[in-house]
Parts: C-alpha cells; structure tokens; sequence
C-alpha cells in the first residue's frame, strides 16, 4: 500500500496513526512475527496448526461463545414481551375491578340515602330530609339533573395523526397539541366562576375534594384516568352560564389553547343534563365543630327514589347513576 | 475442514445445552463475541496468507476478548462504558471488515 508523502518525508497522515495502524495492518502481527520465527529456524511453515487441538478448542469456544449470545438477545426480548403482556393483562383485570366496585358502591349509597329519606319521612322530619338532600346536591354527593351547557375539548389533531392512537395512556410522546391537566383546571374553573353548580368531566363529578391532575400523559379526576374527548357538563342557569364563561377567564383560555395549539373545542347548551354522584367524597378525619374527634360522619348519600324537588332553585336529585346526557 | 467441524460442534453444543449467561457477564458477552470474530477472521486471513499459527490464534482470541471485556469493565466503573465499547467495536468492526476484504481478495481473486 502507498501512503502520501510530503516533499518533507512527513506523511501527511502523520496525525492519525491510531487509524492508520488499524486500516493497514488489520492482521494481528503476532502471525508474521511467528512466520519469521520459523523461516529464522529453518523450520517448513506450520501446516498442522490449523488442525492442532487448541484451534480446534478455540472455534468450540467461539461456537459457544455465538449461541450464548444469540440466546440471549433472543431471551431478553421474550421476557420483556412477557411481562409487559402480563402487567397489560393486570391492569385491565383490576380497572374492570374497579368499576365494579364504583358500580356497587354507588349502588349501595343510592340504597342508604333511600333508606333514610323513608326513615326521616317516618319520623316526620321532612324539613331535615330535605336539608340533607340539598347539601348533598352542593357537596356532589348526590346525582343531580338540571339545565346547563357541555364543554367539550379534545387534542389537536396532529397528536392523534403522530401517536396513531386516541388515548393518551398508550402514549410516551409530550406534545404540544394535547390537552393537559391543567387546561381543565383552568375550565373548570372558568365554569365555576361563571356560576355553575354542579360540574362532572367524562361523567366524574367534581366536588370540594377533587383532584385534577395528571400521571404520565393521562389526565385523572378523583384517580381515575380519563381518555379525550374531555366533556365537561356544568349545571347553571342556562341564560347566563355561556356568556359568562365565554367572557370570563376560562373562555379566554380556551380560545388562547384554541389559536395557539389547534386544540379542538365546542360549546354546547343543553336543557336537561344528568350529572353522577361524586364517588370519592369519603371525609374520614374531619368532623363537624363540637364533634367527637374519631367519629368522622361520612356523608354517603346518592339520589333518592322519590320525587320530590327539595327546592324549586336547586337541581332536583335523581335515582340513576349514569353518565350525563344532554 | 476440520476448524469448520469445530465451529459447528461448538454450536451444536450451545444448542443443545443451552448456557445460560451469569448476570454479572452480560454486559460483556457482544464485546466478546466482536472480540472472538475478530480473532477468527483473523485466523483465517492468516491461514490464506500462508502464516497461520496455532498458538498466536489462541493467545490473540484470549487476549482480545479478555481486553474487549476489561475495557467495557473499565468504561462502566468510570462512567463511560457505552463511549468505549463503541470505541472498540469500531476498532473491530474495521479490523474484520479489513480482514473479510483481504480473505475475500484471496478466494474470488477480486
């Protein structure tokens, strides 16, 4: 091989020995220092050597060495497909556990407080009925109906082109267009300030002790993870809950999140909605002043089965415990 | 031929035993396995070349696997193990490229 010289003898690769060194003499030069050995010797050059026992050894070792190592990046990748198969498979065995138990427990609330309106009506306490009634509709702790409009927002559709998928618990990318924890909160309390009185996301009604907040990319209400589209039904007075909403921050945002990010939205106004009962509203320390402290009042109460209105300027309770439909 | 039977014993043997890899080793094992095929191609370059020898096959197989796998030992005790096992791939990956090239130069004349 040629290598560039210059004029000077200095080659002008001079600087670059290590590369040179292993592109030229690729060959261990053990082998040449070997060959001259013999040549030196007088001995004929090694013919048997590549039938001698220790080559024959060393390829055996080599063939070892190559399915070791094929094993095992086959192995690897098994296992891994496994367990994520398995933690899947998991996952959704205990979210159906889950909305069982959400599904009895509400069942089973919705029981109690029909139990204790009959009780209290028995007793004719009526007017104490109907407080716990009303409380219960401001707490959340009942399922209400009443006029009021739905929001509802979704990622911008570049998320959904790039993930492939409409649920964001599949997903591992940020991105910009997605809507986020919060966003809501901001809308939320928009609708809020704008007078609602009762407000659920995807059918998880919000009450004082709500929680929205984010895992990973999911959005959860009360720790439950919802998927997008987002739809956010507020009740309130149906004259005025939309305008105030639109002028009022929680409509700025929207339209800002709207301009910015493409992220997809839409108002609509509805004249009978149904909002769920909260399923987390479980107070375990609190107590009311002059309580006794360890006897944390719970206050499980659903819809009741009659049909009297507690009061004509509150949403009146409901039996069903169902997603709410304009 | 007879390197050949070798080699396929060698497999044959890995299939049928199925060896499993202590943990502690297998961060080793690919920088091994470029080691061990630089080693081989080697050997059968030298073998083309005329000036094979059993002994510095043997001790250049050793030595390279033993060096690949002290330098990835080294690079992940400092902190820099991924920089120098791509360092010695590299290093390997043109000694084999340049040796497959020379075998290949002797058999097909090309």
């Amino acid at each position: 091989m040629t290598t560039p010289r210059e004029s000077s003898g200095r080659r002008l690769d001079a600087s670059m020995t290590l590369l040179t060194e292993v592109m030229e003499r690729p060959l261990d030069p053990g082998y040449e220092a070997a060959a001259r050995r013999r040549r030196e010797r007088g001995e004929p050059p090694a013919k048997g050597a590549v039938r001698s026992p220790l080559t024959l050894l060393t390829l055996v070792v080599v063939g070892l060495l190559l399915v070791a190592a094929g094993l095992q990046a086959r192995g690897q990748s098994t296992v891994l497909q496994r367990e994520r198969a398995q933690l899947v498979k998991e996952i959704q065995k205990q979210d159906a556990a889950a909305a069982k138990l959400q599904k009895s427990n509400a069942k089973l609330q919705e029981q109690i407080e029909s139990d204790r309106a009959l009780r209290l009506q028995q007793q004719a306490q009526g007017g104490l009925a109907d407080q716990v009634r009303r409380l219960g509709v401001a707490t959340g702790a009942v399922a209400v109906v009443g006029p009021g409009l739905v929001l509802e927002v979704d990622d911008a559709e570049s998320v959904n082109d790039q993930s492939g998928v409409n649920d964001p618990r599949a997903g591992t990318e940020a991105d910009d267009g997605r809507v986020l924890d919060q966003d809501l909160q901001v809308l939320v309390n928009g609708l809020w300030g704008a007078g609602a009185e009762a407000v659920a996301i995807n059918g998880q009604r919000l009450t004082a002790l709500s929680a929205i907040r984010s895992a990973g990319l999911a959005i959860l209400v009360d720790y439950r993870p919802l998927s997008p589209p987002y739809r956010i039904s507020a009740i309130g007075n149906p004259a005025t809950l939309q305008a105030r909403f639109s002028d009022g921050a929680g409509g700025r945002d929207l339209q800002y999140l709207k301009d910015n990010f493409g992220i997809r939205a839409s108002i609509t106004s509805s004249k009978n909605l149904t909002l769920p009962a909260s399923s987390g509203l479980d107070v375990r320390h609190a107590v009311p002043e002059g309580g006794v402290p360890g006897a944390a009042v719970t206050p499980t109460t659903t819809g009741t089965t009659s049909g009297r209105s507690g009061s004509s300027s509150l949403p009146t309770t409901q039996t069903g415990h169902q997603e709410d439909q304009p | 031929m007879i390197p050949a039977i070798g080699l396929v014993v060698g497999i044959v043997a890995g299939l049928l035993l199925q060896p499993s890899v202590p943990v502690w080793a297998q961060p080793y094992l690919p920088i091994a396995v470029v080691a061990a095929l630089d080693a081989v191609f080697g050997g059968v370059r030298a073998l083309l070349d005329g000036i094979f020898d059993d002994k510095v096959f043997v001790v250049s197989f050793l030595s390279n696997v033993i060096v690949a796998a002290f330098i990835v030992y080294l690079g992940d005790q400092l902190g820099v193990g991924s920089q120098l096992s791509t360092g010695v791939v590299v290093v390997l990956g043109i000694r084999i490229f340049s040796n497959v090239a020379a075998i290949r130069r002797h058999l097909f004349h090309a």
